[in-house]
């Protein structure tokens, strides 16, 4: 087994969307010393373990948000959510790891480096920052992550050495605990294990002496497999209200990498999702997008997202995004593809790409299929269908028919039994009786001729049974 | 701006009347016939330019513009692309569709809602490669819009017919092919060939008298397509 740990180190500042970039100094806080501060605040000097009011004094206009361990763990579910693309197995080690178990897919990532490579990408792309590392026991992977050691440690002889070196600053336990353990004599995990395991248990607990043996493999080290829940509603904080679409764009990428990570984990696919743009206390703006199958590339729900976007007035301040998916549909898992996504032919892909460019601007509504459909009465004999449920139907035997067709039969002139439609009309061919419809009150009774007009336009006209000297106009031969 | 212009005029889809480069060999590309024979006979490469705009200039709706390029249509139905109708000015009968030999599975009708949106729309359908022919009747067109079309029918590897009033035959135009049909109750359709690249310009008589020299303007009668 190989274990990997993704150890979130900026976590509480990246649970605030972007706040980490933002041109403004900010900082999180506990209690009154600064907990974490973001780029700019660090370039004006500002470190952690600061008094906030030293901090305050250093930048005027700080920005500050008390540490919220609530907003930390959903963000840490989000990247489960996100991380379940590079493993079916994950679990968390709050507050701030995630425990990904990757034995089974590196061979599918095409090894090791490879995978790692992908995972850093993954993060750069989702703007969060982590300490990755490998180990044949999760503890151990933990600890090593905890304290920035990124070399992996693939064989198990080489994991008690590589442990020993550890300080024991990584052991997440309180700082008199930690001097404690110091009085000891003890600055590495490697002098701690060295006690002997009774002495161990009595002088500092059984539960840390659990831990070491986990680390070292000398105990089973179970894991809880974190469970993604089947709906899907993710938010995050906009840091600095802002209508400006460029800032808008990370958070959403944010939201929709975790919602596709998760996805792939339940081989589930989204047809339609909500977007949330919270503006304080006033009503949220729902920017709502649709595909007409089910599918899992956060790029191109980001490139009809981005579209929704441009298009919304976005009237007032984005202080929160949101997103929400209310159904997930089941995707046939692709023979060749365990976890990564589908590369269907590449001719449907574009016909359901211009499908749903088409529908996320102009509606859905307005992108259609035509099919036949048996029925006598000319207005009913087709219909439109959703675009791909066309099917190529038998054509009817029927005399000839006009390319285009009024929605309405328009109610033509006529001069002495003669109908006019720019200028008097020929007939060519005709009648051609049609009647029927009697059981559902739409019955017809009409005589259709094709007539030609002066100016060559070949109509399809008919004389109505029910109205003796009434023409109508019902469609054109083009 | 004029460096944009001078970069786009660079694209191999945009054809300028005076470019010496223009070596008729150059655009002949693949052709679609018509299916009307003597037509496609005065048509370079046999028919219409594939990867390329298509004007089609009629007056009155029903004319037989649809006529023209059906038997071209429903061959390309078949192919494994689709057809997309955009702004259509009635419903396109199904019936009639079918009957012409069309495949319907392979049918898309879009209706834009405006004219911005109606040569997006068109743009969109074109460039993405996924239609065999884009039939479009947008209510507004300008040069700079049609040369998006045209670098859209490049890249898509589509053909883009445009079907506009007879009025629109004054306007510049970087379609490759334009055609403007005529008919009347004693007249059989008439199709005149107002510009077609491929053709060296001089060859080429816009606004051409209908009973010109042997030339490609000569006005063509549409008799029954070619069998087969």
């Amino acid at each position: 087994m190989n274990w990997c740990c993704l150890h979130f180190i900026r976590l509480p500042m990246e649970a605030l969307s972007d706040a980490d970039n933002a041109p403004e100094p900010w900082v999180i806080t506990q209690g009154s010393r600064v907990m974490q501060c973001n780029r700019q605040a660090t370039q004006l000097g500002i470190r952690a373990g600061m008094q906030t009011a030293a901090a305050r004094a250093i930048a005027t206009g700080l920005r500050e948000r008390v540490h919220c361990p609530r907003r930390e763990s959903v963000a840490l579910e989000q990247l489960a959510a996100w991380a379940s693309q590079f493993s079916p197995r994950i679990s968390l080690q709050p507050p701030r790891a995630l425990l990904l178990e990757i034995g089974g897919s590196l061979k599918y990532f095409g090894g090791l480096e490879s995978m790692r490579q992908r995972i850093r990408h993954g993060l750069d792309q989702v703007s969060h920052q982590a300490w990755i590392s490998i180990a044949p026991t999760p503890t151990a992977a933990w600890l090593l992550a905890r304290q920035g050691d990124c070399t992996p440690v693939l064989k198990r002889q080489d994991l008690a050495h590589r442990l020993n070196a550890v300080p024991v600053t990584a052991l997440e336990l309180e700082p008199d605990r930690i001097e404690a353990i110091h009085g000891l004599g003890c600055h590495r995990i490697g002098d701690l294990h060295a006690l002997p395991a009774d002495s161990l248990a009595r002088r500092l607990g059984r539960p840390l002496l659990a831990t070491l043996q986990k680390a070292y493999g000398e105990r089973p080290d179970p894991r809880v497999d974190w469970q993604a829940p089947t709906s899907f509603q993710a938010g995050i904080d906009i840091p600095t209200e802002t209508t400006r679409r460029d800032l808008l764009r990370p958070g959403i990428n944010h939201l929709l990498g975790a919602l596709c990570g998760q996805l792939r984990r339940m081989e589930a696919g989204v047809m339609q999702l909500h977007c949330g743009l919270h503006h304080g206390d006033d009503p949220i703006t729902w920017l709502t997008v649709g595909t007409n199958r089910p599918g899992r590339d956060p790029q191109r729900l980001a490139s009809l997202l981005d579209q929704k976007l441009e298009a919304s007035a976005l009237p007032r301040g984005v202080t929160r995004l949101s997103i929400q998916v209310d159904e997930v549909h089941s995707l046939a898992p692709t023979g060749h593809d365990l976890l990564g996504d589908e590369t269907g032919d590449g001719e449907a892909e574009a016909w359901h790409t211009l499908v749903e460019n088409l529908g996320n601007r102009l509606g859905r509504e307005r992108i259609q299929a035509l099919t036949i459909h048996d029925e006598h009465r000319p207005e009913f004999a087709w219909r439109y269908t959703p675009p791909g449920e066309a099917a190529d139907a038998p054509v009817p035997d029927t005399m000839a028919r006009p390319a285009w067709l009024l929605a309405k039969p328009q109610r033509l002139t006529s001069q002495g039994g003669q109908p006019h439609y720019h200028g008097p009309l020929v007939i060519e061919q005709g009648p051609e009786r049609i009647e029927t419809g009697w059981w559902d009150g739409q019955d017809i009774s009409r005589d259709y001729y094709q007539a030609v007009t002066p100016a060559g336009e070949r109509l399809w006209v008919f004389r109505s049974r029910r109205e003796p000297g009434h023409w109508y106009l019902h469609g054109l031969f083009s | 701006m004029q460096q944009a212009l001078d970069h786009l005029l660079e694209q191999p889809g945009i054809w300028r009347a005076n470019d010496p480069r223009i070596q008729p060999d150059q655009s002949a590309g693949t052709h679609i016939p018509t299916g009307f024979r003597r037509l496609d006979a005065v048509l370079p490469g046999g028919g219409l330019p594939s990867r390329a705009l298509t004007e089609i200039l009629h007056g009155q709706h029903g004319i037989g513009e649809l006529q023209v390029v059906m038997p071209a249509l429903a061959r390309l139905s078949r192919g494994g692309r689709w057809i997309a109708l955009i702004a259509p000015p009635f419903i396109p009968y199904a019936p009639a569709l079918a009957a012409s030999g069309m495949d319907l599975s392979r049918v898309l009708v879009v209706h834009p809602g405006g004219g911005e949106q109606a040569l997006w729309s068109v743009e969109q359908a074109l460039q993405l490669g996924t239609c065999a022919a884009v039939l479009a009747w947008p209510s507004q067109c300008d040069d700079r819009s049609l040369r998006r079309l045209q670098l859209a029918a490049e890249a898509g590897d589509s053909l883009g017919l445009l079907f506009r009033g007879s009025a629109a035959a004054s306007q510049r135009s970087p379609a490759a092919l334009r055609l403007a049909l005529e008919r009347s109750r004693s007249h059989p359709l008439e199709v005149k060939v107002l510009k077609c690249r491929g053709i060296p310009a001089g060859r080429i008589q816009l606004n051409a008298e209908p009973t010109g020299p042997a030339t490609a303007s000569r006005p063509v009668a549409l008799a029954h397509p070619a069998s087969g």
